[in-house]
């Protein structure tokens, strides 16, 4: 398994960096959401 | 940018793991991490460009480098594929994201027009993909290059009858990726349509990604049926390369001429695959690499020029450029110099490879028509330089 990753380590890395980017942008927005509801 | 240049930077540490994971799907080192350093290079240009562009056309939301990178993900998928599965995967996710990227600009009609006429003439050409690839399967009784390049060369195939047409669908599905004729009618609608940088990104990284899926695919069913297939190519690729260089003729629209001009370039990658020789595959990477440089280059100047609201598009408003911005007049002519082959830019050095490619395999016929739309393409892009 880590063989196979190793393999296509720039798929794999550029991959999850992706959804990271997607997860992290969506909970900042949602936050910003929240806090301006709050104010 | 992070990101790309450290998956660049692993790509060009795996070059040389050769090798086969997750049971056989996808394939490792050399030809997939060139291929993966190229996509790189590719994200990384748009995304540099990107910023300024986006924040002008007030349309920066984080979400759009999210969706290259998706783009970038997928086509390094395809480039490690072994598998026709993992191949079609690849296929869709780059495809899905594009859909998603030509309509980004969602106040303009343009724009939402060509993400719509993407999204369903792309929906219909994956259908002959899958279908192709159904028939393969049925035919070679595996999903698997390595496999059906054994059966092939066996001769131990099932369903025989079904290989031709299986082929046959699969070159219109990857055609349609490449925007080659007589699949090209997409290309110069959603080409202008489009934000100019993606548009950038989609006439580079995704022709790169359509001959990453079309080289091992020819590589290992060229055995089933070499002349017909090189025959096919030829065609094909005289066709794009003659009808994309003399619409581009007639185009008023920089951005619609550069997309006829891509097409004309699918042309000329065909014949690398057209020699179905090592020296063919090494000119088509050779002339993607060269191609990624000088067309990104291209339309990020034509972005920088561009006015809010997709305006300062047509080529006369290039008149006088060298006067009011001589640096990026002297690029795109650099730019312009190598997309029409003169010495001694890289593109020369590309079309050199692809010919003496051609030439070697026999097709001289081919490489004729090859420096004629050559010399016919000297006219719009020297044009362009003369308006400058």
């Amino acid at each position: 398994m880590i063989q196979d990753l190793l393999l296509t380590a720039p798929f794999t890395f550029l991959s999850a960096m992706a959804i990271i980017t997607m997860v992290v942008d969506a909970l900042i927005k949602n936050s910003a959401r929240i806090t301006s509801c709050t104010a | 940018m992070i990101t790309l240049i450290v998956s660049g930077i692993l790509a060009i540490a795996t070059f040389g793991q050769h090798g086969i994971g997750f049971n056989g799907m996808v394939t490792g080192g050399g030809f997939a991490s060139y291929f993966d350093v190229l996509f790189s290079l590719g994200g990384l240009l748009t995304i540099f460009a990107a910023r300024s562009y986006l924040q002008r056309e007030g349309i920066e939301l984080d979400e759009f480098y999210s969706l290259v990178l998706f783009a970038i993900g997928g086509m390094m998928l395809i480039g490690h594929s072994n598998n026709l599965l993992s191949l079609f995967i690849g296929i869709e996710i780059m495809s899905v994201v594009f859909y998603v990227l030509s309509g980004y600009m969602r106040s303009s009609v343009a724009s939402v027009e060509s993400s719509l006429k993407y999204f369903l003439l792309g929906a219909f050409s994956t259908g002959f993909l899958v279908y192709g690839m159904a028939l393969i399967y049925g035919a070679t009784g595996s999903m698997d290059y390595n496999h059906i390049a054994m059966n092939i060369t066996r001769g131990s195939l099932p369903l025989e009858s079904l290989l031709p047409i299986g082929i046959a669908l699969m070159v219109i599905g990857l055609s349609f990726k490449a925007a080659a004729f007589p699949f090209h009618q997409w290309a110069p609608d959603v080409y202008q349509g489009a934000p100019t940088i993606v548009t950038a990104f989609m006439s580079t990284a995704g022709k790169a990604a359509a001959f990453a899926a079309f080289m091992p695919m020819i590589m290992v069913l060229m055995p089933a049926a070499t002349a017909k297939l090189q025959m096919t190519f030829a065609v094909l690729s005289a066709a794009t390369m003659l009808i994309g260089n003399i619409s581009a003729l007639a185009q008023t629209n920089i951005k619609r001429m550069l997309a006829f001009s891509s097409v004309a370039h699918a042309g000329y990658l065909m014949m690398g695959l057209v020699a179905g020789s090592q020296s063919g595959y090494s000119g088509i990477m050779f002339y993607l690499t060269s191609y990624m440089f000088m067309q990104i280059g291209s339309f990020i100047i034509v972005g920088l020029l561009e006015r809010r609201g997709e305006e300062h598009l047509e080529i006369a408003d290039y008149a006088g450029l060298s006067k009011k911005h001589p640096v990026l007049a002297a690029f795109m002519a650099i730019f312009m110099f190598s997309l029409a082959g003169i010495p001694p830019f890289a593109g020369f050095f590309g079309k050199y490879y692809l010919f003496t490619a051609a030439i070697d395999a026999g097709y001289l016929w081919l490489t004729i028509i090859a420096v004629l739309s050559s010399i016919i393409s000297v006219y719009f892009y020297i044009g362009l330089i003369v308006k400058m």
